[in-house]
């Protein structure tokens, strides 16, 4: 009786986990399967799922008719300046937060909490005006900023959770070892680096992905990141060149895959402990 | 080496005075222990000196700078934590080594200075592992390291020994003695084990709500305390204390204390803030017969306690509990009747009032 009801379990279980695998790995594997199929077999009905015929033509168009590698090139610049900035900005703030007492210090970290809670929509028009008027519109800066804003109130609340719970001792230890008290910041931020690492992350995601400011922030080649351009795409005359969107895609998610894999363990492990 | 000075010291947190005029000086070389129960400030007192702390009033010298706004890293004291404080992403080698590095010492400087360190404190083998590899012990021991690698002027210690089990705590306590007289380092130790206090200090200050209640030797603080507190505070087990009256009977000045009285010389009247005295008689200073002898009081043993080299008892002498501490004696067993007998020369006599000690030539009993 126990054993059946055991059984049960676990097969409910493993129902319940295969589901969820599915639901994540199949729009992967269709968007892959979709960037390496011949145009016209993409349309087929009804769909096929195995891959039948095998070509590189998508991949060939991407890069011929999309001046994709730039694209991910801007990308890769405006993600890493909004890590830079955010976590560095972030961090410092929530440091300060936590170390120090200023007038209104305890009203402080509510209102950023706050702060991410508004839609974003509601930062687009005000953004866009700052940045046109400090001509910042269609530039990598102009991008990184407006990522960087709403970063920032995550990176704060996650790092002052994680400084609250690093003992002074250790700054203070710094300090009469010869710091300055900017140095002994930096024993804390070594040993805050499991938090570092979650908010890095997660910025990584959070700008790599973004596609609202990115679309009206940038205007042309020079600036326009990869979501942006392979929107872009769906803007064609006479018909969508899904085949070419989905090669685009496909290796734009590459490196999340890739951070993925390294830094697993190290994530969930600093999910799990709170640092 | 140098000597430190607090000339009319405080800080405040909010309301609470951690600090209330301090006045201290230590001498060079000293091993200063500030005693005192949790809460004394005896802690803030060492951030004091480290510049962890600034003063709200008052000033700090260290040598013949004063110190009150001089930066951490200014001073040139080394500290050692409570919780060591070892950098737990640095080898042990690493933590020794930071201050150097932090002082752009070149490398090979460096690696001369922290391998004699830790053969000085033995822990050479040990250079590299990461702190959580080690025992309470040896982290202590690293943590010295790290204080004593750069020859610092002064030395800070915060309960260093409070983490570590009974045994090695006494194990560690002869080692600071030790590296102390080796060394000479004027050193200001933090601790509330008056044990410690009692063992490795030179000097010891007493603190007790923020300020200073007494500073001497081991054997002033113990044998004549300055006030009830440091009376009371110092010693285990405690000082038994009588409440008592100030008299006057047929012109002679007469402390009676309830179960004793004694007579008291005329000087102590100008002196005596109210007419409320406190008697104080330490434990190993009451004797126990089991015979009756002159002047020695009837009482009753309520408890007895074989601690091993020596016996604990509580007697009972007109309804007053008094503590005992005395040879092992095995003609005494509970419920017996005895005769208690203080030793006039050791016993000292405290105004209520003001809790002062009050000096003066030994009184006779009547």
């Amino acid at each position: 009786m126990i054993r059946t009801k055991k059984f049960i379990n676990e097969t409910l279980l493993y129902l319940a986990v295969c589901l969820a695998l599915f639901s994540v790995l199949f729009p992967l594997y269709w968007m892959f399967s979709t960037s390496i199929k011949p145009p016209l077999k993409i349309f087929s009905i009804p769909p096929k799922l195995l891959i039948e015929e095998f070509t590189l033509e998508n991949y060939q168009r991407l890069f011929a008719e999309v001046p994709f590698l730039h694209n991910f090139l801007n990308s890769t610049i405006i993600t890493g300046g909004a890590l830079a900035l955010g976590l560095s900005l972030g961090s410092m703030a929530a440091y300060g937060l936590s170390r120090y007492q200023f007038l209104g210090s305890r009203y402080f970290l509510s209102f950023i909490v706050i702060s991410r809670m508004i839609p974003y929509v509601a930062f687009v028009i005000p953004i866009y005006l700052l940045e046109t008027n400090l001509n910042l519109i269609d530039t990598h800066l102009g991008v990184i900023l407006a990522h960087s804003i709403f970063v920032l109130p995550f990176t704060i609340w996650l790092m002052k959770s994680f400084f609250d719970e690093i003992p002074k001792a250790y700054e203070e230890a710094a300090l009469v070892d010869g710091c300055s008290r900017f140095r002994a910041m930096f024993v804390a931020m070594r040993l805050a680096l499991p938090g570092l690492g979650t908010a890095a992350i997660l910025t990584f995601l959070d700008s790599w992905n973004e596609f609202m400011f990115a679309l009206i922030i940038t205007r042309t080649d020079a600036s326009q990141t990869v979501p942006v351009a392979i929107v872009g795409q769906l803007q064609r005359p006479y018909q969508v060149p899904w085949g070419v969107i989905t090669a685009g895609s496909f290796l734009f998610t590459l490196p999340i895959f890739a951070l993925g894999y390294f830094i697993q363990k190290y994530v969930a492990k600093s999910f799990v402990l709170g640092r | 080496m140098v000597e430190v000075r607090f000339e009319n010291v405080s800080k405040h947190f909010g309301k609470v005075i951690a600090v209330n005029n301090f006045n201290l000086k230590v001498e060079d070389g000293d091993f200063l222990v500030l005693l005192g129960p949790s809460g004394c400030g005896k802690t803030t007192a060492l951030r004091l000196v480290a510049g962890l702390e600034t003063p709200d009033a008052g000033n700090i010298y260290i040598g013949d700078v004063l110190a009150n706004y001089l930066s951490p890293r200014e001073r040139n004291v080394a500290l050692v934590f409570q919780s060591y404080a070892l950098y737990p992403y640095m080898k042990v080698f690493d933590n020794i080594a930071f201050p150097l590095k932090i002082r752009k010492f070149i490398k090979k400087e460096i690696k001369k200075r922290v391998h004699q360190t830790a053969e000085l404190l033995e822990i050479n083998h040990l250079l590299d592992r990461k702190p959580r590899q080690l025992s309470g012990g040896q982290q202590q021991r690293v943590a010295l390291a790290r204080a004593l690698v750069r020859n610092p002027q002064l030395f800070l210690m915060d309960e260093p020994l409070s983490n570590l089990d009974a045994k090695l705590r006494v194990i560690m306590r002869t080692e600071l003695k030790k590296l102390h007289q080796k060394l000479k380092i004027t050193t200001i130790y933090v601790t509330h084990d008056q044990e410690e206090a009692m063992t490795l200090g030179t000097k010891i200050a007493i603190m007790n709500e923020g300020t200073l209640q007494q500073v001497g030797s081991s054997v002033e603080v113990y044998s004549s305390p300055a006030n009830i507190f440091v009376a009371g505070f110092i010693g285990s087990p405690a000082m038994n204390m009588l409440d008592g009256e100030l008299i006057e009977k047929n012109g002679k000045i007469i402390g009676d204390f309830g179960i004793v009285s004694y007579s008291l010389p005329h000087e102590i009247k100008e002196k005596w803030q109210s007419k409320k005295l406190v008697l104080g008689i330490r434990p190993e200073h009451i004797s126990i017969t089991k015979e009756k002898i002159t002047d020695a009081l009837k009482a009753k043993v309520e408890v007895v306690e074989p601690l091993g080299r020596e016996w604990m008892l509580l007697i009972n002498v007109k309804g007053k509990t008094l503590t005992v501490v005395m040879k092992p004696a095995e003609f005494i067993e509970l419920g017996d009747e005895v005769y208690a007998k203080l030793d006039e020369e050791k016993m000292r006599i405290f105004d209520k009032e003001s809790g002062k000690r009050l000096e003066y030539k030994n009184s006779k009993s009547i």
